[in-house]
């Protein structure tokens, strides 16, 4: 009963707790813990799975015994909306194309596609406070920090976090996260912060006489290089002018579904997504190689974690604030 | 009874490793939106529970390790919850004799106390870190495990054991 059974005294407590704190230090200030992390999700990754198993297994069970009735409505119902979606679609193409040819036409860059990837959230309980996901793809799959994360409405966030398997997703409510938007209706450029609430998001720094009104959808604007331009991102709720400010005060709503996402769409742009990644060695070797060598900067960073594709998202641009979640 | 299952190695030697795996999947099992925010804090409850109860052999690197896989999992910083739970391992070892004689509702409660520390310990470094502010949910889980205590021990105490039929 007395206490020599334990065998660690207090002097491994603090040469762990010495460890820990230099740990902590490293990774809050560097990505050069990522390849540590990486290592270790490998050990993690089993029980991930394991867990997971049963629920994948009850989903397959359910979808092999569908009633062939239950399947014949669901696909009715689908095959009515691909309809639908093919008409929007015709229609997108036609303007898609006439807007390649009008920015030709005013020699500004034009904007290249974008290819995605269906990850789905695994059930990893991060603190409820931080407003981040998990998602079950990681660099294997060819994720990097500082992709664009959306879901059928909206643009959800961006990836600050890739292991292997897996990769975590800060949502635009973070209240470290901003993202470069403009309104739909105008153009009207903005920043739009998260304030670490749900469904409540902040417009600073638009002066009184902004055009800009309740209900006007905010969608990316494509400054910085982290978020393609276009999608949608949140839709103002309220604007609020004071005399005595000098700016409006403005709330914005997200318009993906942030609580009820089950699977998350991962974008790249064409030119640097991960179909292209083989097809041009020349190119993404000359850039990686000097990115490696010099890791002085954000895309240095960017690079060490996730290869070649990390240094096409890397030249941001004057607005710092897309960058602002991707400390991870 | 309880210490002098703890003394004499009653469970089986797999069964540490096994439950505190068992509590690192459980964090990741999926749960219904309306009950996530109160999944229990699983691996801190093991942790206190083998520190209490086998202290030669789960302490202070089990927590720290334990700890270091939360942090990969949950990407938290690397050493966040891993500092965290090698202090809880500690204080727990210390004082095992202590907290095994304490009558249940006392013991819940010292218990609570511990994973309570767990919990404000990290919401701290966390808000420390990046400046984020502190929500009550960050509570729940440590709240659920309070009321789990009970019925972790009792279950424990019957499972994993050598006259066990396993």
């Amino acid at each position: 009963m007395d206490n020599s059974t334990v065998r660690l005294p207090a002097s491994s407590l603090i040469a762990l707790a010495f460890i820990s704190i230099l740990l902590m230090v490293v990774d809050a200030r560097t990505q050069h813990l990522q390849f540590v992390r990486s290592m270790l999700s490998h050990a993690t990754q089993p029980m991930v799975v394991a867990a997971t198993l049963p629920g994948a297994v009850g989903r397959w069970v359910a979808s092999q015994t569908r009633t062939d009735e239950q399947l014949s409505v669901v696909n009715d119902k689908l095959a009515e909306e691909n309809l639908l979606l093919r008409a929007r679609l015709q229609k997108l193409e036609a303007l898609e194309s006439e807007n390649a040819r009008l920015t030709n036409l005013m020699s500004a860059s034009a904007s290249a596609g974008e290819n995605a990837l269906l990850a789905e959230l695994v059930e990893v309980s991060l603190e409820p406070f931080t407003h981040r996901i998990t998602v079950n793809r990681g660099h294997n799959s060819g994720v990097y920090v500082g992709q664009a994360a959306i879901d059928t409405n909206g643009i959800m966030g961006q990836v600050t976090g890739v292991t292997p398997y897996s990769s975590v997703v800060t949502l635009i409510t973070d209240p470290n996260h901003a993202i470069p938007v403009q309104v739909r209706r105008n153009g009207l450029r903005a920043i739009l912060y998260g304030l670490g609430t749900k469904d409540h998001l902040s417009l600073p720094y638009l002066a009184p006489q902004s055009d800009i009104v309740e209900g006007d959808i905010l969608v990316t604007s494509g400054m910085g290089g982290r978020f393609p331009p276009g999608y949608p991102v949140a839709r103002v709720t309220e604007v609020m002018a004071d005399a005595n400010e000098p700016f409006l005060e403005i709330s914005a709503t997200p318009q993906a579904k942030l609580d009820y996402a089950k699977q998350v769409l991962l974008i790249w742009s064409v030119a640097e997504g991960p179909l292209a990644q083989p097809v041009d060695p020349a190119e993404t070797d000359a850039d990686a190689a000097p990115a490696d060598a010099v890791p002085n900067d954000a895309a240095g960073e960017d690079a060490e974690a996730t290869g070649p594709q990390a240094t096409d998202a890397a030249p941001a641009a004057p607005e710092p604030a897309s960058t602002a979640g991707g400390s991870q | 009874m309880l210490i002098e299952a703890a003394r004499k190695n009653e469970h089986r030697w797999w069964w540490i490793p096994a439950s505190l795996l068992l509590a690192l999947a459980l964090l990741v099992v999926p749960l219904p939106d309306a009950i996530a925010v109160w999944r229990p804090d699983w691996v801190a409850l093991a942790i206190v529970y083998w520190a209490i109860f086998a202290p030669q052999r789960v302490g202070v690197m089990i927590g720290w390790l334990c700890g270091l896989a939360l942090d990969v999992m949950q990407f938290t910083l690397l050493g966040q919850q891993a500092l965290s739970l090698a202090i809880v391992a500690f204080v727990a070892n210390r004082y095992h004799v202590e907290f095994a004689k304490m009558p249940p509702l006392q013991q819940t409660l010292a218990v609570f106390a511990l994973l309570l520390f767990d919990t404000v310990f990290v919401a701290f470094i966390q808000a420390f870190v990046f400046q984020s502010g502190f929500d009550w949910k960050t509570v729940a889980p440590t709240a659920s495990a309070l009321i789990l205590w009970p019925m972790v021990t009792l279950a424990m105490r019957n499972l994993g054991r050598r006259d066990d039929m396993f």
